[in-house]
C-alpha cells in the first residue's frame, strides 16, 4: 500500500452536546497525546545479554491542552463551548473524540481540568482547554 | 465587509466636502488634502473544522496634504473616527509616520492601524 502523507488541517475535536458528538469550532494547533505504558522491571539472573527486562504495564493517559478561539458569550454563544465550560464548572466528565484529516477517531471520557482565556490586545480570544482523559481509549 | 472597506466607510470614502478618501490609489489629478487607504496584509485565525473568519488586517491610511502640519491634523482627524472597541471588531493605531513624497511633491502621514473584522 502507498503511504501518502496528509495535511493535518481538518482534525475535529467533538464533545457531547445533549448525547450528540458536536464539532467544536475554533480549534487550533494542538497535540493527542496516545499516553505512556509503565514499564515493569522482570529482570532476573537469567536475564540474557547482560540487559534488563521489562513488560509493560497500565497506560497513563496524560492531559492536553487544546487552544480553541473562544466565544465567551455562553448564554447566546457556541454549545460546545457551553458544554465544555459546564463541564469545568461542575467538575463532571464529556465523551469527546479527535476525528484526525484522515478519518481516524479516538475517542474518550474526558474531565475538562483546566481553562486558561487569552486576551491578548493585539489578538483573538484563545481558550486554552486542558483535558483528562480517564478510562479506555477507542479507535476506530 | 473587507477590512479597507469598513475603514473607507468610517472616514467617508467619495465625499466632495473635505479631503477625498481613495481605496488604493488616489485619482491623478486629486488636488490635496486627500487619504489613500489600502490594506497591506490581512492574517486570518485559522482552525482546523472551517475556513477562517475572524481575521486581523493591517490597514495603511496615508494622508496627503501641501504641508507638513496640514497632513498631520488630516491624520490626527483621522484617528478618532476609527479607534475603537467596535461590535464589528476593534481598530486600533499600530504605527504612524512622517514622510514627504517626491513622487507628488506632497507631505505625507502614513497610519497603519489593526482591523479586526470577522465574516
Amino acid at each position: 500500500m502507498a503511504h501518502t502523507p496528509r495535511a493535518a488541517k481538518g482534525t475535529l475535536l467533538k464533545v457531547t452536546v445533549t448525547a450528540v458528538l458536536t464539532t467544536v469550532p475554533g480549534v487550533q494547533t494542538f497535540d493527542y497525546p496516545r499516553g505512556s505504558a509503565d514499564r515493569i522491571d522482570v529482570t532476573s539472573h537469567s536475564s540474557a545479554g547482560n540487559r534488563k527486562e521489562y513488560v509493560a504495564g497500565l497506560i497513563d493517559p496524560p492531559s492536553f491542552d487544546v487552544p480553541i478561539v473562544w466565544d465567551n458569550k455562553v448564554s447566546t454563544g457556541d454549545p460546545t463551548h457551553a458544554a465544555i465550560e459546564t463541564a469545568y464548572t461542575a467538575g463532571t466528565s464529556l465523551a469527546i473524540t479527535v476525528t484526525t484529516a484522515d478519518a481516524k477517531v479516538y475517542a474518550v471520557t474526558a474531565l475538562v481540568t483546566g481553562m486558561t482565556l487569552g486576551n491578548p490586545v493585539d489578538g483573538a480570544f484563545i481558550n486554552t482547554v486542558t483535558f483528562q482523559p480517564t478510562g479506555a481509549e477507542v479507535v476506530t | 465587509m473587507s477590512a479597507s472597506a469598513r475603514i473607507n466607510t468610517m472616514i467617508g470614502i467619495g465625499t466632495t466636502a473635505g479631503p477625498r478618501v481613495w481605496s488604493g490609489k488616489a485619482q491623478d489629478d486629486t488636488k490635496p488634502p486627500f487619504i489613500v487607504v489600502q490594506t497591506i496584509v490581512e492574517t486570518p485565525t485559522n482552525t482546523h473544522e472551517a475556513v477562517a473568519t475572524l481575521k486581523q488586517a493591517i490597514v495603511q491610511i496615508s494622508c496627503y496634504a501641501k504641508s507638513f502640519t496640514a497632513a498631520r491634523d488630516l491624520a490626527d482627524s483621522v484617528v478618532p473616527l476609527i479607534e475603537g472597541n467596535h461590535e464589528a471588531g476593534s481598530i486600533y493605531i499600530e504605527t504612524r509616520r512622517e514622510d514627504f513624497d517626491d513622487t507628488v511633491n506632497l507631505h505625507r502621514q502614513d497610519i497603519d492601524a489593526s482591523v479586526w473584522t470577522n465574516g
